[in-house]
């Protein structure tokens, strides 16, 4: 016989397991109620209240919270001392603006011959600004400042703003549409040519151009297609595909861009100005290094835009078996005249359901076709371009074949917007393969020439999945775009990315707004050399203009 | 010899069904008397489910055949009970047991719970009353079942505190189906949530940690490589101030563990120390034997403690652990113990010494004569001691072990050389510090 036993109070957790709230039960009886509770080691030493020997870079030491009152130091804000812009301010020149037909084709290339002659005087300023950029490099600067924006169209005084949404609004939306019907296929498609798969930095392919063909950027009202499916009441919201993924990829865009939204009757069309960002192809808009500021730098923003649209073209062209074999559809190419050479493009007019009674209409682009196991795919053309390693700090033609994650991985960084609405476009044409190219210039300093060094396809679902584009999320903001503009009374609108922060705002436009009553007559000789220059000057004095107008908006809101 | 039991102390840190074992473990020892144990029994098998089982040890306590109403009560309650839960949780458990609908089970979450209310009407209400038919299952002694449905809960919870209780639900059903490699798994995937959550106040942390080393215990003296696991996690600085704070009488294992153990010496230092500091909030054979050792000197009452120390182990629910092997039953932990205990006396005499007698070596150590020579020798023989014997004089020989003047010269210079490189470090890291400023 044993002594007695007591085993004392066990307790139960009748919702579960695991130990009970220790500030209900109170069942730690050694330590006393009510005093705050905090770790300690019986070997820590005391006195800390005016420890002045501590060492702060003792690693066996352990970071003790209750401590935390007493490790004051001393940082320094270097955050209000900044360099003033030693740059004198850019003289405004005001002259007439230059404004091209309405199916025009991209910007004329200025003279080869004198481009050469400042290409001395770009390398000088090239270099003075890489100087400069290099002393204002901060390690702590997340992103380039956004002062250097402009806004994508001019914001007059007399429009009102509706309303004004920040993107953050849009990372929550999401909406599922049902797949999506055909209404119309339209124009013809050449055949891709598979060695161009096989191109690797060593074997590099130079980059032909394509003087002859003809590439539409129609807008939706100017489509006669469009203007047919809403006379026959197929749809009540119209757009194209480069629109709607200009929407869809919305919260990843940092450089400003337009979208024109007409209300009429109880339709809706989704334009594009002519001449609009749209048409062109962002360069290292989601970069952290900044971009040379000079609108004459090859490497600027716009430049860069302009020789991106054209690499585009080019590689969607050369990529094909130009031998006359073409797969026709429906209907030809309804933007093209008879006889006229027309770039591979097939006009997808499709329709998706958006509510009970509301149907979008959208018209997709796809570009080429390719015969698998006998079963015909449809493919999407694009190409990311290089334009100088030192900015993006992987060389393509040494990383290209060694380590193509990581030359993606920084294309995806730098080009986030991009490749997203390249995505969108292609999900929304349902193509079955993005083929995108990798180009790259001859040299860093000779923007005319390029050659192919790469062509990778991606099945647009799983580069979607890749680069965390959600389909649920792009159609919600679609839908939203689309509720919103519903409830507009009938007339123009604008939907402008501000330049500076992530948000969109809805103004409404008189109704003849940004339409071209402009009748094309000589110009002074001296003149019509350079017309790109005061279009550039143009866009300076627009710049100007538009501080004040974005003041005035700050101030209204 | 109940002096030194812990069961007391242990009991309000353990789950009701982890108590089970230890007074099982009691039970046998015949340390009390037999009718506390079952009492107490009956008071722990309330609140559980286990009706059956408190039944049979109420007839053995009261030697009748009779039971109380309350008990058959409790009975029909418990039967109807799990017909309801039974009821609840049957779309989960089916979907559950059918393997092709399990495959299509993914590792998103989100999907998988949109997929379960989309395809098999199994919602957040479907998924509770799992949690509820695991509990049930657990109280009613049905470890295996209820790991499996704790298991899949968590899979599908998407609340945090919920998921937490059910891990610990998990590592108690393991233990009790001694599924140590599991309940390992378990025990290192609950350490790391409780080091990392933001618990409502430090204190709660404090006492998930002791409960945690307590829980451990378990799977530490019955794991493999759990001798040197247990010091592992007992020594680090957050769990050893747990054990200052609040649960002293874990010393005893740590201490344990460190005797038997040989591959955590360098930490041993320093555990004396803490040994030393804690001796006035918790004292037993074992952590006084340490003193004896390694504070005092005391070689006699070093060999009086390990004598103790045997009656400790023997009588300790966790370091008891008895192995029967044909017809023979040996402590496995009490003869390591023992035989370590031995060597630390040793090493510590001899350290002191030049020249010891046989036969006082003998009797310090517990041994016959011949015993203790041949223990010497061994020891010689495996190049663990220096020494040499003398039989005419029946003496062991230490060799000197003084380090000359120079390897102490050069000691001290690599010590001082290794203070001036750090210090010339941190000078240059201030003024890179200041540079960047």
């Amino acid at each position: 016989m044993g002594k007695a036993f007591d085993i004392g109070a066990v307790p139960f957790n009748a919702e579960g397991w695991g130990p009970p709230d220790s500030t209900i039960t109170g069942s730690n009886i050694n330590l006393p109620l009510n005093v705050p509770f905090a770790p300690f080691s019986r070997s820590d030493k005391l006195g800390r209240i005016a420890d002045w020997t501590r060492n702060f870079n003792n690693p066996t030491r352990s970071k003790n919270p209750a401590d935390a009152v007493f490790d004051f130091t001393n940082d320094d804000d270097d955050d209000t001392f900044h360099l003033v812009d030693p740059k004198p301010p850019p003289r405004p020149k005001f002259g007439p603006k230059w404004r091209f037909p309405q199916q025009r084709q991209l910007p004329q290339r200025r003279d080869e011959e004198v481009e050469a002659k400042k290409r001395e005087q770009e390398k000088e300023r090239a270099r003075r600004d890489r100087l400069y950029h290099m002393n204002r490099s901060n390690p702590n600067q997340q992103r380039r400042e956004a002062a250097v924006f402009k806004s994508s169209v001019d914001i007059q005084p007399e429009w009102n703003m509706h309303d004004q949404i920040p993107f953050s609004t849009f990372s929550k939306l999401s909406f599922t549409v049902p797949e999506p019907e055909d209404l119309l296929l339209c124009g013809a498609l050449e055949y891709y040519d598979r060695t161009y798969d096989r191109i690797t930095p060593k074997n590099e392919r130079r980059l032909e151009r394509f003087k002859n063909r003809n590439f539409f950027k129609v807008t939706t009202t100017d489509d006669p297609i469009i203007r047919r499916l809403a006379n026959e009441d197929k749809a009540t919201v119209f757009a194209t595909d480069t629109i709607l993924s200009t929407l869809m990829c919305a919260p990843r865009s940092v450089y400003s861009w337009d979208i024109v939204v007409q209300r009429v009757g109880n339709k809706l069309f989704f334009d594009k100005r002519d001449g609009s960002q749209l048409d062109l192809l962002s360069v290292h808009e989601t970069s952290q290094e900044p971009l040379p500021e000079s609108k004459d730098d090859i490497n600027s923003a716009h430049s860069l835009s302009v020789e991106a649209a054209y690499i585009n073209q080019n590689f969607s062209q050369q990529v094909l078996i130009r031998d006359g074999n073409k797969v026709t559809f429906d209907e030809a190419n309804p933007f093209a005249n008879e006889g006229e050479e027309v770039a591979s493009v097939a006009y997808r007019y499709r329709r998706w359901k958006l509510d009970d009674d509301m149907y979008l209409v959208a018209r997709c682009e796809v570009h080429s076709v390719v015969d698998v196991n006998k079963q015909r795919s449809f493919l999407t053309l694009n190409a990311l371009n290089e334009f100088d390693p030192k900015y993006s700090g992987v060389d393509w033609r040494q990383k290209l074949e060694t380590q193509r994650g990581a030359v993606l991985a920084t294309e995806l960084k730098n080009n986030a917007n991009k490749l997203a609405k390249w995505t969108a476009q292609a999900l929304l044409a349902s193509a079955d393969t993005m083929k995108l190219g990798y180009v790259s210039r001859i040299h860093p300093r000779d923007h005319f020439n390029h050659v192919i060094l790469a062509v990778v396809g991606y099945k647009p679902r799983d580069f979607a999945a890749q680069i965390n584009l959600n389909t649920t999320n792009m159609w919600g903001i679609v839908k939203s775009i689309v509720d919103l503009c519903m409830k507009l009374n009938e007339g123009k609108y604008v939907l402008v990315k501000d330049p500076s922060k992530p948000q969109v705002r809805i103004y409404e436009v008189p109704a003849d707004a940004f339409e071209n009553d402009y009748v094309e007559e000589p110009l002074p000789e001296d003149e019509q050399v350079q017309p790109p220059s005061e279009g550039a000057e143009g866009g300076e004095a627009t710049t100007t203009t538009n501080d004040v107008e974005d003041k005035q908006i700050d101030g209204q809101a | 010899m109940a002096e030194y039991d812990l069961t007391p102390r242990m009991a309000p840190n353990l789950d009701r069904h982890l108590v089970f074992p230890l007074l099982e473990f009691l039970q046998e020892r015949q340390l009390y008397d037999d009718d506390h144990i079952l009492k107490a029994k009956i008071d722990l098998l309330n609140n559980t489910n286990m009706v059956d089982y408190a039944m049979d040890i109420h007839k053995s306590l009261y030697h009748t055949e009779d039971v109380p109403n309350d008990m058959v009560d409790r009975r029909a309650e418990v039967v109807a009970r799990l017909k309801s839960l039974e009821e609840a949780a049957a779309p989960l458990v089916a979907f559950l047991q059918n393997e092709a609908a399990v495959q299509e089970l993914r590792a998103d979450k989100q999907y998988n719970l949109q997929m379960l209310n989309d395809r098999y009407q199994i919602g957040p209400a479907q998924i509770e009353a799992l949690y509820q038919y695991a509990k049930f299952q657990f109280e009613c002694g049905n470890y295996s079942g209820a790991a499996d449905y704790l298991y899949q809960y968590r899979a599908l919870c998407t609340n945090s505190e919920r998921s937490l209780s059910a891990l610990w639900g998990k590592l108690a059903a393991e233990i009790l189906m001694q599924n140590w490699d599991i309940a390992l798994e378990e025990l290192n995937r609950l350490k790391e949530i409780i080091d990392s959550k933001n618990f409502a106040s430090p204190l709660n942390q404090v006492q998930s940690r002791i409960w945690l080393m307590h829980w451990s215990l378990f799977i530490f003296f019955n794991h493999d490589n759990g001798r040197t696991q247990i010091i592992d996690l007992f020594n680090q600085d957050k769990y050893l101030n747990a054990i200052q704070t609040s649960a002293p009488h874990l010393l005893r294992y740590l201490a344990t563990a460190f005797i038997v153990n040989k591959r955590r010496r360098p930490q041993f230092k320093d555990f004396i120390k803490v040994i030393q500091q804690e001796q006035h909030s918790y004292k037993d054979p074992i952590t006084e034997f340490l003193a004896c050792v390694y504070v005092n000197y005391d070689f006699d009452g070093a060999q009086k403690k390990m004598r103790e120390c045997e009656e400790v182990i023997l009588n300790d629910p966790f370091l008891g652990k008895r192995v029967e092997e044909s017809n023979f039953s040996t402590v496995p932990l009490r003869d390591e113990f023992l035989e370590n205990a031995r060597l630390f006396i040793f090493e510590t005499y001899c350290r002191i010494h030049q020249r010891i007698d046989m036969g006082v070596l003998a009797e310090k150590l517990n041994l016959n004569y011949e015993e203790a020579e041949r223990w010497i020798v061994n020891l010689i023989r495996s190049s663990k001691l220096d020494a040499k014997i003398d039989s005419e004089t029946g003496a062991v020989i230490m060799e000197p072990n003084h380090l000359n003047v120079y390897e102490q010269l050069i000691d001290h210079t690599k010590a001082l050389n290794g203070r001036t490189y750090k210090l010339v470090s941190q000078l240059l890291e201030h003024a890179q510090a200041q540079t960047t400023r």
